[in-house]
């Protein structure tokens, strides 16, 4: 996968809408069929291509990276740090918001 | 999370009963004390001048951080572009919804949430990786 190139057009909302849709599609389809899925619809438009390219390539990094869990899981894991103040407290209250903010969020109702 | 609380407290009720408006107030406001936090962390870690030696155990946690400051940045960025896309990834990695949560509070079928929620997500690690590849880039210039 190519990297993308400096001479890209300006990513508008329009330009974004087009590149999603097209990524959505792509990756829909298994690894092996996205080379051929990105060749066919980008044609000779390369700046498309790695723009696409790119855009799967990230795709793949993030599935079962960062991404996945969301950040209060992340910053509850153990870190090497984890015993300086800041780590505990951050920790606890991590803890905390697990069982108890974003539970609430979720199960209570919001009172008029 | 605490700070989130607090924060939370001070809207009205009024303010938070419709559904929609709760979740984006509660993740938006998770979002913001993380970013907090993080910012100022590495500003105390850059005040501290060279008193601390680096090691590479600090390394995860240092990159993390900046991980999480480029993060908001982008997702700036990308509300610019898509508006929804970023409401869906607060919701998601700032607050913890589903999928089907995220659907329901939105009123999105989980679908739409799903491709909005992929694409978003890989725009983003593109933009952290092309961070972390200027950052690292800057450091070996030092």
């Amino acid at each position: 996968m190519s990297e993308v190139a400096s001479a890209q057009p300006e990513m508008t909302p329009q330009r974004w809408r087009q590149i999603r849709d097209l990524l959505a599609h792509a990756i829909r389809l298994p690894v092996e069929d996205r080379p051929t899925y990105v060749a066919k619809v980008c044609g000779g438009d390369f700046a498309l291509r790695a723009e696409l390219e790119s855009l799967i390539t990230a795709h793949e990094i993030a599935e079962g990276g960062a991404f996945e869990k969301p950040i209060i899981d992340i910053t509850s894991a153990k870190s090497s740090d984890s015993r300086t103040p800041d780590r505990l407290l951050l920790r606890r209250s991590v803890r905390l918001g697990r069982t108890s903010f974003i539970g609430r969020l979720l199960k209570t109702p919001v009172r008029a | 999370v605490h700070e989130a609380y607090l924060r939370l407290a001070k809207y009205s009720p009024h303010a938070l009963r419709d559904r929609k408006q709760f979740f984006a107030m509660a993740s938006g406001i998770m979002r913001q004390v993380l970013v907090d936090h993080a910012r100022e962390r590495q500003a105390r870690k850059r005040d501290a001048g060279i008193k601390v030696e680096l090691t590479p155990e600090m390394a995860p946690t240092r990159s993390r951080e900046l991980d999480l400051l480029v993060l908001d940045e982008a997702l700036g960025h990308l509300e610019k572009l898509d508006p929804r896309q970023s409401r869906i990834v607060q919701l998601r990695f700032f607050a913890g919804l589903s999928i089907e949560e995220t659907s329901e509070v939105l009123g999105m079928s989980p679908r739409t949430v799903t491709r909005d929620w992929l694409t978003a997500r890989a725009w983003l690690q593109r933009q952290m990786l092309h961070e972390r590849k200027a950052s690292s880039a800057r450091v070996g210039n030092v």
